[in-house]
């Protein structure tokens, strides 16, 4: 089936099998190996995107259901170089280790700070449920979350 | 997954002029779609519902509030109107899953799928919602038939649930892996009395839980809870057994009421 | 000879010491790290495993037939195959020697079933197709039909007599008895005991679930006779050999393995496992890639279980509260067969801190192997340090508890001097150095241990138990002692140097930069990593047992030191002087008493590959780092439910390279064992079907579920046995922080007559506690 829509920016149509997800449109299809598949009952959030703005699961959409959509993966939220406050905050507050599950992380809370600019660390730890980090212990991630939160109501 | 066609219907009537045996619909996907990845449905068509604008949207009408089936929790859970008026459903939202579920997850979604343990049905049950339907209006005690089993034919679409305004209040303990209750309790007050419906426990879905009402409706400011009896067989599974299942539910039953006192107050 | 101590005048200047941001995080946070999987195939096929359904019996039927010929398969592999080719044996690494003299017996660990199945999940066929979806359509073709035995999958049972045999060679399931110590010095001690303490736990079997599951991809190439091999190693050389030796019959040069990024490791990755050979077999008969991956719940199913052991230890006092004996008897959970180290981590991995940090004259150990019908066990995180930290600090709790005495001045009243270091255990562990005072005094102070009984008197106004508990932890890093650096300068000011470890995000391309870079005096952004590459690296220890950090930066430090010796030589050959007369401090040589110097990168360029060198060195023996851990909880009485509202952490890692790393080694490593303690367990029912086994079931620690850390480290007492002073820091914190918690846990609940709890500690076991209690 024939679909059209917006990756990071990009306009783009393609055609897709109905029983292809997301996820692997993403990662096989258009080469975006940024967004990654970490469970199969959808509750790790490592393969996180944002649709139309909202951070979604990628492994529980069809590719077909996003024609006309707007996506934005891991790596569109960089502009070139330079990266987002969110992606600076990570690296800044060491806020990741093996990376794996750092695109879902940084997708989440890019969502999180477009819809509550200011959150405290309870309702970060509570925005964070859906994602799973096994080598973090979330402290740093929380601290990344805070830290672009501040960066982003400097700037 | 097996294979399977799709298509993404604009109308309400599109959906219904295709839906039927091995033609299911999709709404939020949740619940649906780890379902096909693991291979345990074999559909032959997926009727998508995310395109359908009539079934999208929260409003006021005759003193009810009015919520469409293919409402994102999210919506509901930051919605002005649902808010003010039906506080509990508002919150109770707000603590389904986690924000990536929240934006794709709906109320229809969740109650044609009566999974024992969400948190719908029992919000729905507790404030005798209307669930109506490409066919007809179904009343919450009759909507609700067992484990995973609803009054909807196979043809059937749920357009949009009537809820009444009224003070409400919801607490869930939550099962630690999977998020979902494991003991929920939804209270609020209506006409006929105190209502209060407990998601997570029965082993045949949401239940009402008669005694507490019964206790409640005779004393308003009863709670005792553990003196009662709690008649469903309660789910046992490796997070909770029997036993300590029916204490979350005294538990939450206590502390969900005492919040529904506060509002009445 | 290397140095002593790290170049103190350019320390700080060129990152040695500090927080330097990392490297690697530049494409991780922009999605483009490589990982296995997103690695590009031209032309691979997907594997797909068919497993067992049943726990145990014979195979009646496999009847593969039907998914040869199955649209989109290339191949169906079946174990009587490989076992015809003798290529269906997993090897253990690490048999342990009885008391007899004799040594363990293996069971055959095959790569693909043949006769019987020993537990669920093993795997019993391997198709290769176009997709993976053809693949299961295929697997779902496949005739397999097995006539069931009954099982053995609870390992505090299995060695019961009438407990059904996991293997028929193997009377009552005991894979091996091992003993350490001294067996009448031990019953001495506890015949003229004032006091004896006992306690009987259980360490709970968990799965390590690292964030990327596990795979396995191969290449043949027909023209070189080679294969290589792309998976999630910790270390690619084992794995290289075994392929090469036991699978593939081929001179190991025949074979390549290559670590991309890893996304997670935790010791689960470091062991072969039977896919591994299962790619390669495919992809040389079919001459094309040959990729699989682990769906999750295939992860969870078939991922090397951790810990499982049983544990009674007692304790012998004298009237003084002193320790005078020890005594241990383990039971170790193995699963049906033995992966390649798992003898290894209940027995010597396990006794080099089963003493702790205390002073105790006697020790007797036994240890028991248990078999059971279950997927196998190796190391997880700690390996056997774990395990055998929780049991004495457990014990030291129940003793001071039961003794009416401060568990706190009771643990100092026991604790090894200072003055008495190095000191050699009665494991046979030599401790080069340690100040535990010195920790716990700091600790106690940032806990307010002292201020603890208001609190509790605050939370049980709010109708909450508070409780606050200890746990005072040493371990032993482990692994082999030599590691190995090359240098190459590529003649544009940067150079290249080459690791034998295998970072799966602990940070080593930054770590090992930084001091590279303040070694030899350059920026950080001169110098760059190689890892994860047989051809490049011929040798290397890999990661584990925290070894990373001491065996690499005293290789590097080696490889610097010959670097500057070189480099001396050659300005001082260009600038016609004495090579005495030749200094190197920040990056520069120059002429002493005069202006006449060249940078070592210009040297570099000037001469191409004079300064390339290799240097392999060897440390002079482990390191123990050591801490003590505050875990302050809050309990819900009438729910169970469990808070840990404060954690506060004093480490000693010696002299710490990158303290922003070293922190968040311990964040993870705290965290992995709160998710032990209050919330994660593999549950197989009595037929041995795993019952939680996806993250719906399976509870892993969260954001919202996780406290803060209050980490602090000292630096007072550096490390001897390596020239950097540096202590291991990656496993320190899942070893320090179970007990902690379940100490306080215990604090708690005290009062209400509870003395003791297992676990994990969840809210249903701990409402059960208080029910039984009431």
């Amino acid at each position: 089936m024939k679909i059209s829509l917006k990756i990071n920016g990009q306009d783009l149509t393609a055609e897709v099998a109905p029983t292809t997800l997301l996820v692997d449109f993403l990662r096989s299809d258009q080469g975006l190996t940024g967004t990654h598949l970490g469970c199969d009952t959808s509750q790790c959030g490592a393969c996180m995107v944002l649709v139309n703005g909202d951070a979604v699961k990628s492994c529980t959409l069809l590719a077909v259901q996003l024609d006309g959509a707007e996506v934005t993966t891991i790596e569109g939220l960089s502009d070139g170089e330079t990266l987002s406050p969110v992606q600076e905050a990570f690296r800044e507050a060491h806020g990741l280790q093996c990376g794996f599950c750092t695109p879902g992380m940084v997708v989440s809370v890019t969502d999180l700070l477009a819809k509550n600019p200011n959150p405290s660390e309870s309702e970060i730890r509570h925005w964070l449920e859906g994602n799973i980090c096994r080598c973090t212990g979330y402290q740093n991630i929380v601290k990344a979350a805070q830290m672009a939160a501040e960066k982003q109501q400097a700037a | 997954m097996y294979e399977f066609d799709y298509v993404r219907p604009t109308t309400l009537q599109e959906a219904q002029d295709l839906v039927g045996e091995d033609k299911k619909l999709l709404a939020g996907g949740q619940t649906y779609m780890p379902t096909l990845r693991q291979r345990l449905a074999m559909p032959e068509l997926l009727i998508d519902l995310n395109a359908i604008p009539v079934l999208h949207g929260i409003c006021e009408a005759d003193d009810r509030i009015s919520i469409g089936a293919m409402t994102r929790h999210a919506e509901v859970a930051s919605d002005g109107l649902v808010r003010s008026k039906i506080p509990g459903l508002a919150s109770m939202a707000g603590g389904i899953g986690d924000p990536a579920v929240r934006h794709r997850g709906t109320l229809g979604g969740s109650l044609a799928n009566n999974d024992p343990s969400a948190c719908y049905p029992a919000a729905v049950l507790a404030l005798n919602a209307v669930v109506h339907t490409s066919k007809r209006s179904i009343e919450a005690k009759d909507f609700f038939q067992g484990l995973f089993t609803t009054a909807l034919d196979e043809d059937e679409i749920i357009s949009h649930v009537t809820f009444p305004s009224v003070p409400c209040a919801y607490l869930k303990f939550k099962q630690p892996a999977s998020g979902f209750a494991l003991a929920g309790v939804f209270a609020c007050k209506l006409d006929d009395g105190f209502r209060l419906a407990v998601t997570g426990a029965g082993q045949e879905g949401v239940f009402r839980w008669q005694q507490a009402e019964a206790a409640l409706n005779n004393d308003a400011s009863f709670g005792d809870f553990k003196s009662l009896a709690l008649e469903p067989d309660m789910i046992e599974d490796v997070h909770a057994d029997a036993d300590y299942r029916s204490n979350l539910v005294r538990v939450a039953a206590g502390r969900v009421v005492a919040q529904l006192r506060e509002q009445l107050a | 000879m290397s140095k002593t101590v790290p170049n103190q005048s350019i320390a700080g200047k060129f990152g040695f010491g500090q927080p330097v941001r990392r490297v690697e995080d530049t494409r991780f946070v922009t999605g483009h790290g490589c990982y296995s999987d997103d690695v590009a195939l031209e032309g691979a096929l997907t594997g797909y495993v068919l497993r067992s359904p049943y726990a145990a019996g014979r195979i009646v039927t496999l009847n593969v037939d039907d998914a040869r010929d199955a649209a989109g398969v290339h191949l169906v592999m079946t174990g009587e195959e490989l076992q015809k080719d003798n290529t269906n044996h997993l090897k253990c690494g690490t048999l342990v020697k009885q008391p007899d003299g004799s040594t363990m017996y293996e069971p055959q660990f095959p790569v693909l079933a043949v006769d019987r199945v020993y537990h669920v999940g093993q795997a019993v066929a391997f198709i290769v197709a176009d997709s993976l979806n053809d693949a299961k359509n295929a697997a779902e073709m496949i005739e397999f039909d097995v006539e069931e035995s009954d099982a053995a999958p609870d390992f505090c049972t299995a060695l019961d007599a009438g407990q059904p045999k996991v293997h028929d060679a193997v009377a009552g399931n005991r894979a091996f008895e091992w003993r350490h110590g001294d067996q009448s010095a031990s019953e001495a001690a506890f015949a003229k005991a004032a006091h004896v303490v006992e306690l009987t736990l259980i360490n709970n079997r968990i799965i390590s679930n690292p964030m990327e599951p596990r795979i396995a991809i191969a290449e043949w190439d027909e023209e070189t006779q080679k294969l290589t091999m792309t998976a999630n190693t910790q270390g690619g050389w084992p794995l290289k050999s075994r392929l090469a030796k036991d699978f593939l019959k081929l001179p190991s040069e025949q074979v390549r393995v290559v670590t991309p990024d890893v996304g997670g490791g935790f010791g689960t990755r470091a062991f072969p496992c039977p896919e591994q050979p299962m790619v390669c077999l495919a992809a040389r008969a079919l001459k094309r890639p040959v990729k699989w991956v682990a769906e999750r719940s295939e992860n969870m199913l078939t991922d090397l279980g951790g810990r499982a052991h049983l544990s009674t230890a007692r304790l012998a006092l004298d009237e003084n509260h002193k320790i005078t004996g020890l005594d241990i008897h383990l039971r170790a959970d193995l699963g049906a067969f033995l992966s390649d180290a798992a003898p290894f981590i209940p027995t010597g991995a396990m006794l080099k801190v089963a003493t702790g940090v205390y002073d105790v004259p006697a020790l007797n150990v036994l240890v028991e192997g248990v078999y059971t019908n279950t997927t196998p066990v190796d190391a997880y995180r700690g390996a056997g340090r774990p395990e055998a930290i929780y049991l004495m600090e457990r014990l030291m709790d129940k003793a001071a508890n039961s003794l009416g005495q401060d568990r706190v001045e009771f643990r100092r009243k026991n604790f090894i001097p200072t003055e008495a270091m190095p000191y050699t255990a009665a494991s046979g562990t030599t401790y080069d150095d340690g100040n535990f005072n010195l920790v716990l005094d700091d600790v106690l102070t940032r806990a307010d241990w002292a201020g603890f009984e208001a609190r509790r008197q605050a939370s049980a106004a709010k109708g909450l138990k508070r409780g606050i508990g200890l746990c005072y932890y040493i371990e032993s890093t482990l692994g082999a002692p030599n590691e190995t650096c090359a240098v190459t300068f590529m003649g544009d000011g940067k150079l290249e140097f080459t690791v034998g470890t295998q970072s799966n995000g602990q940070g080593h391309e930054t770590a090992f930069a930084q001091l590279m870079a303040d070694r030899l005096g350059v920026d950080i952004d001169q110098v760059r990593m190689i890892q994860g590459d047989t051809d490049r690296i011929p040798t290397g220890g890999g990661t584990g047992g925290s070894r990373s950090m001491i065996t690499q930066s005293t290789a590097i430090n080696g490889v610097a030191d010959q670097i500057i010796e070189k480099a001396k030589a050659l300005a001082a050959e260009d600038f016609e002087c004495a090579v005495e007369d030749m200094r190197f401090e920040a990056g520069e040589l120059s002429v002493a008493g005069t202006d006449r110097r060249t940078s070592i990168m210009g040297l570099a360029e000037k001469h191409p590959g004079a300064l390339d060198d290799t240097a392999t060195t060897k440390i002079r023996d482990n390191s123990y780092p050591n801490g003590c851990h505050v875990a302050e909880v809050e309990i819900d009485p009438e729910t169970g439910q469990t808070q840990v509202v404060n954690y506060t952490i004093v480490d000693d890692f010696g002299v710490l390279l990158n303290p922003m790393l070293v922190e968040g080694q311990v964040h993870g490593g705290v965290v992995q064992g709160l998710g032990q303690a209050l919330c994660e367990q593999v549950v197989f029912d009595e037929g041995g079907q795993l019952v939680n086994g996806s993250f719906m079931d399976y509870a892993m620690p969260r954001a919202d579920t996780m406290p803060h850390m209050d980490f602090h480290y000292t630096e007072e007492v550096p490390c001897t046995t390596n020239d950097m002073g540096a202590k291991g820091c990656g496993e320190a914190g899942s070893i320090a922080s179970p007990a902690a918690v379940i100490n306080a846990m215990i604090d708690a609940l005290k009062a209400d007559g509870i003395a003791e709890l297992d676990m994990p500690a969840t809210p249903q076991a701990v409402w059960r506690a208080l029910q039984k209690a009431a």
